[in-house]
């Protein structure tokens, strides 16, 4: 069988240039993108674990990753919180 | 029956999930870089300073978040400063989250690729391996590897690795801490096209520069071998025959609704060594595969211009491997685009991912084996998630009979397509219906880098005169344009020279100088041949210079008084020896002759005309029969601008001045340790070397060239005052 074409996502966008963050409300945003990234990483593991699709060594990585996403946020967004005092 | 192309929907699914992965590894590093630039941002160090209190909590609550090794580990990245400390903790071996949420994307896509390759994970070794590299253990990496090339060989190792190789080597550089080639694992796992080698991080701009040129194109003989018909396994057997020798084919192919459309048929790069003349090469492979432009595609356009392809027609381009990479740099050449109808492309073999045709309506199919690297070598391997255009054909499949790299051979890719991938060559095979029928003409070339200037430029860019012999008309000079030779002075006792000779002849300590030239012409106005003479060294023959006669035999042809007389002269080609005759008047006979010059030492052999050649020690029974053996080492070499000669020779009753100008690479060797033997054949040239006594003697000084170009010029008639008082 000779698929027409693989179905296969398409490439990720190009990554956003690096732009100069140096406000306390840029930080929060940086924080607020960190804890959705670590709620899709967990979806993600949570998903491949109900299709059967995971592989083992998959759930501990994923949750790992996924606390330090969590905790990642939370200094982001007290970074933007003492920055803030300051400014 | 080993051949797969289908995609488990496990598979499809682990792909989407490292697709996704490495989106979150790319926003996080993002994130990070972000940081970077707030934290080493002068304004807010100043600002800091100036307010303590509450600036350097803030600081030090930025560089918690950046290194903190249960947040985002060690993320500095981006800018100058950035990625300084991102290199320094890559040598430290610090990981940050990015890197690891980056690993989990590649282990993902090596699971994935576990499905269709389950004998992958099945053999504890490759598990074992995939392990250590995961965990970045080296010594364990290198020792499993070790095993498994000492088990299996390297050709089974590559073929077990081959599917996952993209992700290992982004792993690998992911973890190695070598900082260079973290861009090229970051660009493996979004799927982007890296702009340096995943192993060392050598830019590829480094490597691509050697492939230098604008492409030409020169028609070359045909190949008989090479299919009249126009068709799908036609083409792909078409590349096969060419072979990767640096040729390629334009074909004109009539279809089935008698419309003329036409072929560019592109083959592979030449394994060997990696620079050649020609655009298939490693380096000319590397830039095809990640640039746009090359001497390849070069070479390709002027082939179709050249053929007079018109404008408007349409055409289908088939490479194989750095030939499929080339069509499609050709499909997305606006200009190439813009005055010919690029109807397929088709891509067998290739890593061709990244590329674009600049045409939206050429159709794309890309084959390719999931054993086989080449086409992975742009990033996008059987593992990937990423496809650049889902408007493509693509047949990947998996044939476990054929390991890499038998199974990136063209023949290999024929075969899977005639015989085991039929769904594949029905769906090409009607695509390329209007293609198929009879090849009304057919045009090998063989490409180059860059154009190449005439044969023998510039030393035998001379006009030329045709002279009259019986082997037809020569065109005067004789132009040699390939050759090397060796050329011995002895010295012998002046009464054995003949007599009646244009001149006197030059003397050493009372003894006349005789020199033996041996030549091996590859290539020029008489073919392939090969000639020894035996001259003797004559002075000006108005007038003795004993002084300097020496400066004089240095001297280039056009300026030299002195020359040489030619008392004999064998030779392996009929059309040589009557050149020689009629033109010159020398005494030629036919022999057979062998000059070897390698590695220090020289060796000649001239038997009788109907003997093998080889050489054989001297006094054995085998070399009763021959002319002579010359033997032994060159010893150390001192340059010389040129090897030029004047000879004279006397034709018809009148004396000829004629120049032999050689120009190449030429050494003298003064302290040559060779000895000539001479045979005990009745042959004039060996009788000729008894006359002189040279059978066991050494030479004075020895001159060769391993490379040289000649020209042998008519004579001119002089008249030599006669010496003798009447």
């Amino acid at each position: 069988m000779i698929p027409e074409a693989v179905p296969q996502p398409p490439a990720l966008p190009a990554p956003p240039p690096v732009r100069e963050h140096r406000t306390p409300e840029a930080l929060s945003r940086d924080a607020k993108e960190l804890a959705a990234l670590a709620l899709r990483l967990r979806d993600l593991a949570t998903r491949l674990r109900r299709s059967g699709a995971s592989p083992a060594w998959l759930d501990p990585v994923l949750t790992n990753q996924v606390v330090r996403c969590a905790h990642a946020a939370e200094h982001l967004d007290d970074a933007a919180r003492l920055l803030a005092l300051h400014r | 029956m080993t051949v797969t192309t289908t995609t488990e929907p496990r598979d499809r699914e682990l792909r989407a999930a490292a697709a996704e992965v490495a989106e979150v590894a790319e926003r996080v590093k993002a994130i990070g870089d972000r940081l970077t630039a707030t934290l080493l941002d002068p304004a807010l160090t100043a600002s800091a300073l100036r307010s303590p209190v509450t600036g350097l909590p803030a600081l030090r609550a930025l560089a918690r978040a950046l290194t903190h090794a249960r947040g985002l580990g060690f993320a500095f990245g981006g800018g100058l400063a950035g990625g300084t400390a991102s290199r320094i903790a890559g040598f430290l071996g610090t990981d940050s989250l990015a890197v690891l949420i980056a690993i989990t994307s590649l282990r993902l896509r090596i699971s994935a690729v576990g499905e269709r390759h389950p004998a992958l994970f099945g053999d504890p070794v490759t598990r074992g391996l995939i392990d250590a590299v995961t965990r970045d253990r080296d010594i364990e990496t290198a020792r499993l590897l070790r095993t498994m090339l000492n088990r299996r060989g390297v050709s089974q190792t590559l073929a077990t690795l081959a599917p996952i190789a993209m992700e290992v080597m982004a792993l690998k550089a992911l973890l190695d801490g070598n900082p260079f080639n973290d861009g090229a694992a970051w660009a493996l796992v979004t799927g982007r096209l890296p702009d340096t080698e995943p192993l060392l991080g050598v830019p590829t701009r480094a490597i691509t520069a050697w492939d230098r040129g604008e492409g030409a194109a020169e028609r070359a003989e045909d190949d008989p071998g090479l299919g009249r018909t126009g068709g799908l396994l036609e083409f792909l057997a078409d590349l096969a025959v060419l072979g990767n020798n640096g040729r390629a084919v334009v074909q004109q192919v009539r279809g089935p609704d008698g419309v003329c459309r036409y072929v560019v048929l592109a083959p592979g790069m030449q394994v060997g060594r990696p620079i050649t003349p020609t655009p298939q090469d490693l380096v000319g492979a590397w830039r095809n595969t990640v640039q746009g432009s090359s001497p390849y595609v070069g070479a390709l356009m002027r082939a179709v211009a050249d053929f007079g392809v018109p404008d408007g027609a349409e055409l289908t381009l088939v490479g194989h491997s750095e030939g499929g990479a080339a069509v499609m740099n050709l499909a997305q050449h606006p200009g190439f685009c813009r005055r010919y109808r690029v109807r397929h492309v088709l891509a067998v073999g290739a890593p061709v991912d990244f590329k674009t045709c600049a045409d939206p309506r050429t159709r794309v199919a890309s084959i390719t084996n999931q054993n086989d690297l080449v086409p992975a070598l742009d990033g996008l391997g059987a593992g990937s998630p990423f496809a650049r255009d889902p408007s493509w054909y693509v047949v990947d499949y998996t044939d476990t009979r054929r390991p890499f790299p038998q199974c990136h051979n063209i023949r290999a890719y024929l075969a899977n397509l005639r015989d085991d991938l039929p769904e594949a060559r029905a769906e090409l095979t009607r695509r390329l219906a209007p293609f198929t029928g009879r090849a009304v003409r057919t045009q090998v070339y063989r490409l180059w880098d860059r154009a190449r200037p005439p044969s023998g430029f510039p030393f035998l860019t001379v006009p030329t005169h045709p002279v009259p012999t019986s082997a037809g008309e020569i065109p005067m000079p004789v132009k040699l344009l390939d050759g090397a030779g060796l050329v011995c002075v002895f010295a012998v006792p002046e009464e054995l020279v003949p007599g009646g000779l244009p001149g006197s002849v030059v003397r050493v300590g009372g003894r006349a100088l005789v020199a033996l030239s041996v030549f091996e012409h590859r290539d020029g106005t008489l073919g392939a041949f090969k000639e020894i003479s035996c001259s003797v060294v004559l002075h000006d023959p108005w007038r003795e210079r004993p002084l300097r006669v020496w400066p004089d035999l240095l001297a280039r042809a056009g300026g030299r008084r002195s020359g040489v007389y030619v008392l004999e002269r064998a030779l392996t080609s009929d059309k040589a020896m009557v050149v020689g005759r009629e033109v010159w008047g020398l005494s030629c006979s036919r022999a057979s002759v062998t000059l070897r010059m390698a590695g220090g030492r020289a060796a000649v052999a001239v038997h009788p005309p109907d003997r093998h050649l080889q050489v054989v020690p001297a006094g054995s029974e085998r070399a009763k029969g021959m002319l002579a053996v010359l033997t032994g080492t060159l010893g150390p070499g001192v340059p010389l601008p040129h090897l030029d000669s004047v000879v004279y020779s006397e034709l018809a009753g009148s004396t000829l001045r004629s120049h032999v100008e050689i120009h190449g690479t030429v050494r003298a060797h003064p302290l040559s340790a060779l000895r000539l033997r001479v045979g005990g054949s009745p042959h004039p040239f060996a009788a000729l070397l008894r006359g002189l006594r040279l059978d066991g003697a050494r030479p004075l000084i020895t001159v060769g060239t391993t490379a040289c170009q000649a020209r042998l010029g008519a004579g001119t008639p002089i008249a030599i005052p006669d010496k003798e008082l009447p």
